[in-house]
Order: C-alpha cells, then structure tokens, then sequence
C-alpha cells in the first residue's frame, strides 16, 4: 500500500514537470517565433518589397487623414532632439518587447525609420521574418528626409539610394 | 492494474521532457528574432572600415571578403581577394557551402550598408555562424581609408596612429601609384608625428 502511494506521488510529480514544460515552450514559441524564413525574406529584399518612398510619404504626410504609423528607431535623447512630425519612438533594442506586440500588429502601414536606412532595414528584416506585415523601411533614412523633404543643412553624403556607389571606385584607385 | 497506469503516465511524461529536450542541443540551430536583434545591438556581427585595415594590412588568412554586388560592379572594382555572390544568389546551392561553414570568418560587403547588412541579418538567423559585415560597405572604406585625410598637426596621437595605418594600407590598393605624386611631402610631414608615436609607445 506504501509503495502504491509512494508511486502515485511520484507518478504525479513527473506528470506535472512534464506539462509545466510543454505549457511553457508553447508559451516561448508563440511571441516572438520566426514565420517566414530567411529565404522567404531574402526574396522579398530582392524585389525591394521592403522601400517607402520619402517622397510619398511627404504626399501622405500633408494630407491630415493620414493613415500611417511612423516608427523612429532611434534612442529617445535623438527623438526629443528631432523626429518627422507624428512618428512615435521605439528604439530598435526594445522593439520585441510585449509592450510594442501590439504596435506592430497594427493593420496600418507602418514605416520605420533611422538616420540612415541600415539599422531601419536590419530591424525590418527581422520583424519581417517574425510576420509582421504593412511594414516599410523609409528610403534615405531621416539624413535624406531632412535634407531633401525638409530642405534642412545636415552633416555628411545624404543618398536617397544606400546601395549607390558614391565613387567611381576604379579611377579612385587608378587615376589615369 | 493501478501501478500500470502509473508506468505509463511516468513513461508518457518522461518522453514528452524528452522530447523538447534535444532541440536546445542542436549546434546548428536557427537563432531566434531575440538572439539576433541582441548581435546587432552589441555590434558583434560588424566590422568597422579600420577593423579590415588591419585584416589587409596583415594579409589575414581566416577571413574571407564577399562581394554581394552584381557580377558587372565586381568585375569593375572589388576588394583585393573577394570573392563574387551576388545578392539575388545568396542562399542558392552554388554559394550555401561558401556562407555556411566553420573554416573562416566571411565579411559581406555592397556598395553601403544596407544590402550586405540584411545579408547578415538573414544568414546569422539562419544559423550561419563566422558571417560578419563591413560597416557602411565601399562607400565608407573609400572615404574613410583609401581617401583618408592626414589629420591636422594638433589631432592626438591616436588619431596619427590611424593614419599611419589607413596610409598603410592604400598600398595594396593603389600599389606604388600614389607615392611618387607626394614625395616631398611625405619626407618632410611624417617626422613630428612619428615622434609622438615614439612617445605613446614608451608609455604604454
């Protein structure tokens, strides 16, 4: 009878061990699980899927029944200091926190931005991957919008295209 | 009867720990949308314009350049040593045993940031360890190295010293061209600052 008893407990014990961590990877894999591949994704960088153009988005923008969500990036001093009118702040290291879960699965068209399109287009690539959709990356990043939507003085090359070569990379190493 | 079905509640339970178990120690495991926003945030997959200075500069065998422009731009210029995938090929059977391997470190590379950065993204998550990128591609390197600007004489000495080795390494890019044009110059210029150099070494 001892042994019987002594068995139930432990019987039970494993059971609730075992369903604890089934309930628990379950959990994990629901937030925050890859969707689409790497594949899939590479795909639609090829065909570019991921670009929103500044200068419609400045069309957009001027009419008031606007229907975009624009997400700065970049760290909140940079957001105080300056943003494009009516974008929110996320800075890209807390973007898969549950507080923005549901920012995200917003049906808007979302655009993110950074002050060149890199980092915007990295974090785009993963939220694409995690199957997020409407979402863009703003061509140009902020550096392109100021100074050519804003017409504002900045520092540094400003290229609506990142991937345009700003050197004709032969005659720079061989000049005749 | 009852210790039966204990046996089996023990067993089924035992097998479904088992069961989630071994996918945590698979090696080649993809990484999630956590892991790799946490690489791009500490930086560890970038490597910077002066980070591949020194990889040139030493002849460094362990890494590998790739080019992901189109076949045309990699014909017309390439880094010393690169190889060609083109970005649109980048997870075709041809390349997979080029970007998926543990032999050596790969450094991607395009015209800016962008491409090869998502590049990245996309083999890093795919669980393609020893992938790295250039940061702000040819554009950057070309600015800030090949083209790179002596320093004025009141910059600190560690500014020199990065001079000193962008200077360095143009030789393997412009070969013996570029040398004739300012030789005076160089005769004349480089002896304060290798003075200063001498110091900051006793230093430390």
């Amino acid at each position: 009878m001892k042994e019987k008893k002594f068995l139930i407990i432990i019987g039970s014990i494993v059971f609730a061990i075992a369903v604890g961590l089934v309930g628990l990877s379950f959990k994990l894999k629901s937030r925050n699980q890859i969707k689409l591949s790497a594949v899939e994704v590479h795909q639609m960088i090829t065909g570019k899927e991921h670009y929103f153009d500044p200068n419609q988005l400045s069309e957009i923008i001027d009419q008031s029944d606007s229907d975009v969500l624009l997400i700065d990036i970049r760290t909140p001093d940079q957001f105080i200091n300056y943003h494009i009118v009516g974008a929110i702040n996320i800075p890209y290291q807390r973007i898969l926190d549950k507080e923005y879960e549901e920012i995200l699965d917003d049906d808007r068209t979302k655009i993110l931005y950074s002050a060149d399109e890199v980092k915007s287009a990295e974090v785009w690539t993963i939220l694409r991957q995690l199957g997020y959709e409407n979402i863009f990356v703003l061509q140009g990043g902020l550096n392109f919008w100021m100074s050519k939507i804003e017409k504002k003085d900045i520092f540094g090359p400003v290229t609506l295209d990142d991937e345009k070569a700003r050197f004709d990379f032969k005659k720079e190493i061989n000049p005749q | 009867m009852k210790s039966r079905v204990l046996l089996t509640i023990v067993i089924v339970s035992l097998s479904a720990i088992a069961a989630i178990l071994p996918q945590k120690k698979n090696s080649s495991v993809q990484l999630s949308a956590d892991e790799v926003l946490q690489g791009i945030n500490l930086g560890t997959y970038k490597i910077s314009s002066d980070q591949l200075t020194e990889v040139i500069i030493n002849q460094d065998p362990s890494y590998m350049l790739i080019d992901l422009r189109s076949a045309s731009e990699f014909e017309d210029y390439h880094f010393p040593g690169a190889i060609n995938i083109p970005f649109d090929s980048l997870f075709t059977e041809n390349w997979i045993m080029y970007i998926d391997q543990d032999l050596r470190n790969n450094i991607f590379y395009s015209n800016g940031g962008s491409l090869a950065g998502q590049a990245l993204v996309l083999t890093r998550q795919r669980g393609f360890k020893n992938n790295f990128v250039l940061e702000g591609g040819l554009n950057e390197y070309f600015d800030k190295v090949v083209n790179a600007e002596e320093p004025p004489g009141i910059a600190d000495a560690q500014e020199h010293k990065i001079y000193q080795r962008r200077k360095a390494a143009q030789q393997y890019f412009k070969g013996g061209e570029a040398l004739p044009e300012n030789d005076t110059e160089i005769m004349i210029k480089p002896i304060p600052v290798r003075k200063k150099k001498m110091v900051q070494g006793g230093c430390s």
